[in-house]
């Protein structure tokens, strides 16, 4: 379970970086149309809660809610060094 | 620099410092004293166990801390927080001084 | 007049961050090190092996006090928690204060034997150093650390309301952009964990609430005395009879105090005037068996085992007191989330570090003179090299001086300490002394590398507990330590190395410079 919680994170903010003009220019290259950049943010948003319902299914709300916020911070440092690394 | 360098005429040197050492005084002794006087009025007044009402008034403290901290510096004038702290600080401090010494509640 | 706040938060922000920075960074890298007290602890005691038994580590320790100590005014014992080996035990005789608790204190294995372990304190000092600092008075450190921890919460309050692009920024990490680069690795380390950042520092403070805010006890109670026995019990010694009854089994009393808790260990045993018929052993619950951290007492009779009535549950201020101090130490943390404070951690020493150093980076462009800055700059370029890369080596002196020093040494754990001071201290020098700037960087980088690269390698060479032969036996706490220095000295020789190359990115700007 904290496994998919971490997975999840990553994934919700990989979606949620993508949808942001700056890092669409950065890392692909060019702006995505308007409704794929929607359909990103919704989508990491949605990726993140997922996140915490499997941290919460996996430990219980108060200790789950905690793995998550850990979990979180990994995922966001992972991914805005990967964004960093992948820009052009 | 905190705002009221900001605004009006340029200030002094020796008027800036003297705002910032203003500032810091009553972040500090009023953030204190604050922070210090509603924890001891929670301890004394919380309708639960006067071992919780103690416990809730130390927890809540250093946010009222940091409140008065911030607003010490974020204010257009040191002063106003001043005023407004020791309007909180000064019957509270009576008021548990009586209560402790005087035979009131 | 939105920019006048944010203007008064950024200066606000600069100089609170600034003026305690360096006691900042201290607690911070030695709390970091903290999540892993324990395992620090068993790496420093090489000799203790095997696996950890509370039961029989208690038996151990009763047989060898009843054999050694029968006379003793008081016995304590400190039970392994789950991820330490070791029991620690000690006593304290007629007149003798807790000062001198360590004349008189031992270690037994998870099999109930006692064990001759090199004289360490471990990572107890890491942690102790954390909020007791060293060669200052105990209560003069608390108040310096209490300080320094309300100055961080303003830090991040006025820190969130002056960073204006929080979410645009959230994920931004520019390198070699200069004082770009540095406010992009500041705002990360502190935007990305600020849940963290905001949790340890107010539960930092409410660890030792009584002691920065004791007014409520003031205002609601008689004596302090009173105040403490209702929040957190009463340690009170019964009168000694004269009578002499021999002591229940210990182990009975463990499994009653279990089956109370639903399986949870104890963690702590108190023994007052043992051997007497009023004698009692009071049984604390290990601090690391749930996010409330302060684990219920129970009181058994000495002599029949039978234990007394349960002490009242607690109310929600406390319990919320006893869960802020657990989150804050994170002793419940299993493995996966322990990693997770840690990173967390690591995180704000970075944003402290990113922070000092933002403080020169941003007024370098300002100076008058370049070649000449002012005093108070060349203090603070100094002092963050002084403590960035030598509070570091100290650390991994603390640890070479572990494997290093005589076992015979008088007072070897203060040696120890010393030993990071002096590493410190030899740090700190050549961060003063050497110039320019960016050379002390580099050299003084360099050193804090090798020292934690000497690490493992002096490990394998003094004990037979080296880097193969625990990867070969499946020991993860050694080799993980071991790995784990690696890591730091890699992290550091990186830093040195950006620094070196750096120096001539700048040179190549200035002469760009020239030439426009």
């Amino acid at each position: 379970m904290m496994l998919l919680c971490i997975l999840a994170s990553l994934a919700g903010f990989a979606a949620l970086c993508l949808g942001m003009s700056r890092h669409q220019r950065d890392v692909l290259g060019k702006a995505l149309p308007a409704a794929t950049t929607r359909g990103l943010k919704v989508a990491g948003w949605a990726l993140l809660t997922a996140s915490w319902a499997a941290a919460i299914a996996g430990e219980g709300a108060a200790l789950g809610s905690v793995y998550w916020l850990g979990a979180l911070t990994l995922a966001a440092l992972v991914v805005a060094f990967s964004v960093t690394r992948l820009s052009r | 620099m905190p705002r009221s360098a900001s605004t009006g005429a340029p200030p002094t040197r020796l008027a800036a410092a003297l705002d910032v050492a203003a500032r810091t005084l009553v972040a500090a002794v009023g953030g204190y004293a604050a922070a210090a006087l509603n924890a001891a009025g929670l301890a004394r007044w919380l309708p639960m166990p006067r071992v919780e009402a103690v416990m809730t008034g130390m927890l809540a403290s250093f946010a009222v801390f940091a409140l008065v901290a911030i607003c010490a510096f974020a204010a257009a004038r040191a002063g106003r927080v001043a005023f407004w702290t020791s309007a909180y600080c000064v019957p509270l401090a009576l008021a548990l001084y009586l209560a402790k010494h005087g035979g009131v509640a | 007049m939105k920019g006048g706040l944010r203007q008064s938060m950024a200066w606000l922000h600069t100089w609170v961050g600034l003026l305690l920075g360096w006691l900042l960074f201290l607690v911070f890298c030695t709390g970091t090190a903290s999540y892993f007290q324990d395992e620090i602890t068993r790496w420093m005691q090489p000799e203790v092996h095997g696996l950890r038994d509370v039961t029989r580590g208690a038996e151990g320790a009763i047989a060898y006090l009843q054999k050694h100590a029968a006379n003793a005014e008081q016995w304590t014992i400190q039970l392994p928690g789950h991820r330490a080996v070791a029991t620690t035990a000690f006593w304290k005789e007629k007149g003798e204060t807790f000062a001198n608790w360590r004349d008189h204190e031992f270690l037994v294995d998870g099999e109930g034997h006692k064990v001759e372990a090199r004289d360490t304190l471990g990572g107890w000092r890491l942690y102790r150093m954390h909020f007791d600092l060293y060669y200052v008075p105990v209560l003069w450190a608390r108040w310096a650390v209490g300080l320094a921890a309300m100055f961080m919460l303003v830090a991040i309050i006025s820190g969130v309301i002056t960073h204006k692009k929080i979410f645009a920024d959230f994920f931004t990490l520019r390198f070699g952009k200069g004082q770009r680069s540095w406010l992009d690795g500041h705002n990360l380390s502190a935007v990305l964990a600020l849940p963290f950042h905001l949790m340890i520092t107010y539960t930092g403070l409410v660890t030792l609430a009584s002691m920065y805010m004791p007014w409520g006890i003031a205002a609601a109670y008689e004596k302090p005395t009173q105040y403490y026995a209702d929040a957190f019990g009463t340690a009170d010694t019964p009168a000694r009879s004269g009578h002499a009854v021999p002591l229940a089994p210990i182990g009975g009393m463990i499994e009653q105090a279990r089956a109370a808790w639903h399986g949870a260990d104890p963690g702590n045993i108190f023994i007052p005037v043992p051997g007497d018929a009023n004698a009692v052993v009071k049984i604390t619950r290990g601090t690391d068996e749930g996010m409330d951290t302060r684990g219920e007492t129970l009181t058994f009779d000495a002599a029949t085992g039978a234990m007394q009535a349960r002490p009242p549950a607690r109310g929600p201020a406390r319990a919320t007191e006893s869960v802020m101090v657990g989150l804050h130490a994170g002793r419940y943390a299993p493995l996966l989330l322990r990693w997770f404070y840690f990173l967390c951690g690591l995180a704000g020493t970075a944003m402290v570090a990113t922070g000092l150093v933002l403080w020169t980076s941003k007024r370098r462009q300002a100076l008058p003179d370049p070649a000449r800055p002012y005093f108070g700059f060349r203090l603070v370029e100094r002092l963050n090299i002084a403590t960035i890369a030598g509070l570091p080596f100290g650390m991994a002196c603390y640890f070479l001086a572990n494997r290093l020093l005589p076992t015979g040494v008088v007072d070897r754990p203060g040696w120890e300490t010393h030993s990071l001071f002096i590493g410190w201290g030899a740090v700190a020098l050549v961060a003063c002394l050497r110039r320019p700037v960016k050379r002390a960087w580099v050299e003084t980088l360099s050193v804090a590398a090798a020292g934690f690269f000497a690490v493992p390698i002096v490990d394998m060479m003094t004990t037979d507990r080296g880097l193969f032969v625990s990867l070969w036996h499946g020991d993860l706490v050694f080799a993980s330590f071991d790995l784990l220095m690696f890591a730091f000295a890699a992290l550091l020789a990186y830093g040195a190395w950006k620094v070196h190359n750096r120096k001539e990115a700048v040179r190549v700007r200035r002469k760009k410079e020239a030439i426009a």
